[in-house]
């Protein structure tokens, strides 16, 4: 278990680093110095070394612990010493990074992205936290059925910048699909009306490539919101380095890409159905009769993808928005003021009543 | 007598499915070749028949057998009108009521001044009203009673100026005002209620976007869809045929031998 944890701090007043997202270096709030990521990659080498090698030496005796603690606890349980205050933060066993709650510096946790644990990839954050409130607050906007109290009153509780845990799947599929095909005539013959349908068997196979489908690694994140903020654009994949952290809250996966890789499928085997589908084109009907579709599994990465959470609060329920840290699509389910909607449906639908009253009585 | 006339018509029907020359010959108006009246309902008919043709100059008959076979109602009425001498004057006016009892069959086939008394509404309520009603309860001598009532209070209106037809039925038009006011009535309420519908619906739907994602799409590199088999091939050709219903608006369809008519089942 790794008790030792990393602050990246300033080479020139020791301030806390955070990586600014617009200039994509990392940045001190105190003396507004700013360093390459590589520069204090590099700088503090040694030190996660050293690190990691702490880790290996608990500090923490769990079983003591076991008699406050439920065994089930303890074992997701996980304290870190803050280089910066001393304080002793407990986390669970996925924070990679977070933030001192006594000193307020981002804070990241070494052994968490060791060894096979290490992500592949990482997209840093280009938008901050004051886009994520701006698009939550343009989210709110024309949204008709949204209670009025509910932008006017409700507060961000917490919004928070987190680096989510996500399997990239590589792969590809072939697919068979065997199809019946109508086309229908229709002319007059006498006082008939006749309906020539002509029918077709339809057959297409073809191949599809999937590059990089994502799927996330973490049970905290709703799998809905995750899927709603995609797609990310994967030109800005960089190699995984912790400097990107800082600032941020990350948190190794805790399910297994083997796991993930079920719902990767399910999502590749659609593309390669509707692709297929996509191809048959002038019936008036088309059903399927059979279909095959094998997937041919590539490779996976493990990346790190930014995503800013929000949670508000409104009559004593919680709503959670998600945006996209890097696109800045945000999403999330709103309440709906039902009062609004019936308001909403007799304001449409009685004056048509009485428009069509009028022209047809 | 009623007998010889039944055994005639039988003949007469035969005859004519064996396409024997036909001769004109004369018989009475009410012809049961299938016995479904009494010897006193037969003459009593007959002579009601009578009065209303010699009144009116149009012959109003009609004609029962026991089975026409494969042959449609209608053919068959219009067969034995044209060929068997019926029709009253040079221009063979009449009306003539045709039964089969095998099939359950009926047809009201008009001709000459029949087809101007008589029109497709009329003809239709005529049948629907007032005799359906009594063949499909067996009651032979109350619906010939009834057609010729009708057929008698037809003709009068006729001679009036304006046949019986839409514009002068007043159960039709109270029924059409009655289905077209529901109908009206409908539209006014359903239409309203699903467009709000559709209109509130796409409101609603933009409050959820914490949706799933089903598909991979974005992550299919360009060129990365290779269709590899292609093939349509044609299996069989279906046929469906459907009859036009004709939008009635009055008057009177009539074929190229100078016919109009009906069939129904009772």
């Amino acid at each position: 278990m790794a008790t030792q944890v990393t602050n990246y701090q300033c080479p020139s007043c020791t301030g806390p680093l955070h990586f600014g997202g617009a200039s994509g270096k990392l940045e001190c709030a105190y003396c507004g110095s700013a360093f390459e990521v590589a520069v204090i990659e590099q700088m503090y080498a040694g030190k996660e070394q050293a690190a990691a090698a702490a880790g290996t030496d608990p500090q923490w005796d769990l079983a003591m612990a076991g008699e406050e603690w439920g065994a089930e606890e303890a074992a997701h349980m996980r304290a870190y010493t803050c280089p910066s205050c001393g304080a002793q933060l407990i986390c669970d066993d996925t924070t990679a990074a977070t933030s001192c709650p006594y000193c307020n510096n981002p804070t990241v946790v070494p052994g968490q992205f060791s060894g096979t644990l290490r992500p592949d990839f990482v997209i840093p954050f280009r938008l901050d936290k004051n886009a994520a409130k701006a698009a939550l607050k343009q989210h709110y906007k024309g949204k008709r059925f949204l209670p009025k109290s509910f932008s006017s009153d409700n507060r961000i509780a917490e919004i928070k910048g987190i680096y989510v845990p996500f399997w990239l799947f590589d792969g590809a599929s072939n697919g068979d699909i065997r199809y019946r095909g109508t086309i229908s005539h229709t002319h007059t013959e006498g006082n008939q009306r006749v309906t020539v349908t002509e029918h077709y068997h339809v057959a297409r196979s073809g191949s599809a490539s999937f590059e990089k489908v994502p799927v996330d690694g973490s049970t905290k994140m709703p799998d809905a919101h995750m899927d709603a903020i995609e797609p990310y654009d994967y030109s800005e994949l960089a190699p995984f380095s912790s400097a990107y952290l800082p600032g941020f809250v990350a948190d190794k996966y805790d399910v297994a890409a083997d796991t993930c890789c079920q719902r990767a499928n399910e999502r590749i085997r659609a593309s390669t159905r509707s692709a297929l589908a996509a191809t048959v084109t002038g019936y008036a009907s088309l059903t399927p009769e059979s279909e095959a579709i094998t997937i041919d599994n590539g490779g996976v990465s493990y990346a790190l993808l930014p995503v800013w959470m929000l949670n508000t609060k409104w009559n004593g329920k919680d709503f959670l928005f998600a945006m996209n840290g890097q696109t800045g699509k945000l999403i999330g389910d709103l309440p709906v003021d039902w009062r609004k909607f019936f308001a909403w449906f007799a304001g449409i639908s009685v004056p048509l009543m009485l428009l069509l009253g009028i022209i047809l009585f | 007598m009623k007998k010889i006339i039944a055994t005639f018509i039988v003949m007469l029907s035969l005859s004519m499915l064996m396409a024997l020359p036909a001769s004109a010959a004369e018989f009475d108006l009410v012809a049961d070749g299938a016995g479904v009246l009494s010897d006193e309902e037969y003459w009593e008919l007959n002579e009601l028949a009578w009065e209303i043709t010699e009144r009116y100059q149009c012959e109003v008959s009609v004609l029962v057998i026991d089975d026409m076979g494969e042959d449609d109602a209608y053919e068959f009425a219009r067969f034995v009108y044209q060929d068997y001498g019926y029709g009253y004057g040079k221009d063979k006016s009449g009306l003539m009521l045709f039964i089969s009892m095998a099939e359950r069959d009926c047809a009201l086939v008009a001709h000459g001044y029949g087809n101007r008394a008589f029109t497709d509404h009329g003809k239709d309520a005529l049948l629907e009203r007032a005799v359906l009603p009594l063949l499909a309860k067996d009651n032979y001598y109350a619906a010939f009673l009834a057609y010729y009532n009708k057929a008698a209070e037809y003709l009068d209106i006729a001679e009036g100026g304006a046949p019986f037809d839409t514009g002068t039925d007043e159960v039709y038009r109270q029924q059409a005002a009655k289905s077209g006011f529901w109908v009206r009535l409908a539209v006014v309420i359903l239409v309203p209620l699903a467009i709000a519908g559709l209109v509130c619906f796409v409101f609603l739907r933009q409050m959820k976007t914490a949706v799933p994602q089903r598909a991979a799409d974005h992550y299919i590199p360009a060129g990365g869809f290779v269709l590899t088999q292609s093939s349509d091939a044609f299996l069989f050709r279906t046929e469906t045929r459907t009859t036009i219903e004709e939008k009635k608006s009055g008057g009177t369809s009539i074929d190229s031998s100078g016919f109009s008519g009906t069939r129904k089942k009772f």
